[in-house]
């Protein structure tokens, strides 16, 4: 028992691994950062008048 | 009913040699006894006692007390001597053996070598030796370890042959772990054992020792590996690379993969109008899954920033991010080159169903007039890098436990002689 230890824990961590590799793919988790936020109405109602907090560039 | 041994019969006499009460605990089989106080080996057969070698000595340190008794897989032992061998000339190849004895099953040996604990008996039958260095046993192949010729250093207590110090005998060990194939030959006499590697916790607990053990130094020779089969393992592996597989290939054929946005875009300097632009009427439908981001901009030796901001109409529930394209080229000393790309891909992660809009910011560096660039967004769009990092997760385990096992069976092996 005790040397199938390894063995055991790796069926677990595989199977859990191939778990959440089909959550990643049904629910299309990604590494990509994104900040989130909830906008008002008023921006909503007016697309125009949004602004990205994000301003990199060189 | 597991049979357990019967009270014992014993017999006392006194030493010749010191006088100390010694107990023979299995009269008429025990052929030598060596006193526990002086060490003196006295016949045990012999109505007297006579003594066949006498010392006087300090008796030397054991683990299991003679008389001791304790039930090792299943069968109750008595402890009725010990015996310290080690190889000639090399005291650092030394070990002790205990002598078990149980009515019905006979003479047992516990044999303890650099704090590691074996549980050896008779062989039933003669080993066959399958090849040179290999010998078939019990339903297996034992290879080849060691060989040496070993000598008795000492002995206290009873045994069923006549034993002196000094006595020597050729021995080869073959191992399976965690099973040890010994062959001992004396003259034209050969022995064969067949001894279990024991965790020293069973022994202790077996004989209700309170003591502390001796210390574990190195591998024992039959120690089993903690790293287990490495065949069960990587089969493992296989079936997982499979089955990712299988996701995989079922996800990329199952993925919508929908186009549900796209447009063109010109940016000018000197209209501010044109400096934020809108994907409007984004309406991303089904499950919660990605989107992707598919910008590509007329660069050229140059750079731009997008800043994006995708908003939900109705909730307000935003995602922002930024990200840059930027590609270069040239030739330097004759050779092309290149760096970057015209394009760049966006994955926004779990976006749930909704209807949105996309605000595009671009940022160009100074100077720039005019940039065309084009916006496709996608939905649900299969991914296979995530494959690959699994496919790499679920190999790491078994490589390491691979590298730890061929690292253990190394140092196993350093003390064979083969």
């Amino acid at each position: 028992m005790k040397k199938k230890v390894f063995y055991y824990l790796y069926l677990v961590l595989g199977t859990a691994s191939l778990v959440a590799f089909s959550g990643i793919h049904y629910y299309g988790w990604g590494l990509t950062s994104t900040e989130k936020l909830t906008v008002p109405k008023t921006v909503r109602d007016n697309p125009s008048s949004y602004r990205s907090h994000y301003h990199g560039g060189k | 009913m597991k049979p357990r041994a019967p009270k014992p019969v014993t017999r006392t006499f006194q030493c010749p040699a010191c006088g100390y009460t010694l107990e023979l605990r299995a009269p008429g089989q025990a052929k030598t006894i060596a006193c526990q106080a002086c060490t003196s080996i006295l016949d045990a057969d012999d109505p007297q006692h006579k003594i066949v070698t006498e010392y006087r000595e300090k008796v030397q340190k054991q683990d299991i007390p003679l008389g001791q008794r304790g039930t090792l897989r299943g069968i109750e032992y008595e402890c009725l001597g010990v015996m310290f061998r080690q190889i000639v000339n090399a005291p650092q190849y030394a070990w002790k053996e205990y002598l078990l004895w149980n009515p019905y099953h006979g003479y047992h040996w516990l044999v303890e070598s650099t704090g590691h604990w074996s549980l050896v008996k008779p062989c039933l039958g003669l080993p066959l030796m399958a090849e040179k260095q290999v010998a078939h046993y019990d339903g297996k192949l034992h290879t080849a370890y060691q060989k040496g010729r070993a000598e008795v250093t000492y002995v206290l207590g009873e045994f069923p042959w006549e034993v002196r110090r000094g006595d020597t005998v050729a021995t080869l060990d073959y191992i399976a772990p965690p099973h040890v194939l010994s062959k001992e030959r004396d003259g034209g006499e050969v022995n064969w054992s067949y001894g279990e590697y024991l965790e020293r916790g069973e022994v202790w607990k077996a004989f209700g020792l309170t003591t502390t053990p001796p210390p574990v130094q190195g591998i024992g020779a039959a120690q089993p590996s903690p790293y287990g089969p490495m065949g069960s393992m990587a089969r493992a592996f296989v079936v997982f690379a499979v089955l990712a597989l299988v996701i995989q290939v079922l996800s990329m054929a199952l993925a919508r993969n929908e186009k549900v946005a796209a447009d063109s875009f010109t940016y000018r300097a000197t209209d501010r109008t044109t400096h934020v632009r809108i994907l409007p009427d984004i309406v991303l439908e089904g499950r919660t899954s990605n989107l992707l981001i598919d910008v590509r901009p007329k660069i050229d030796n140059s750079w731009v920033y997008f800043n994006y901001g995708l908003v939900e109409t109705s909730t307000g529930q935003t995602f922002q991010l930024g990200r840059e394209v930027s590609y270069y080229h040239g030739v330097d000393d004759g050779e092309r080159w290149s760096e970057g790309k015209r394009y760049d891909k966006a994955y926004l992660p779990m976006v749930p169903p909704g209807t949105y809009y996309l605000n595009i910011e671009p940022q160009v560096p100074p100077g720039t007039e005019v940039l065309d660039y084009t916006v496709t967004l996608r939905r649900d769009v299969p991914r296979v890098g995530f494959f690959f990092l699994l496919l790499f997760f679920l190999a790491l385990p078994p490589v390491i436990v691979f590298a730890r096992q061929q690292t253990f069976e190394h140092q196993r092996w350093i003390e064979s002689d083969f």
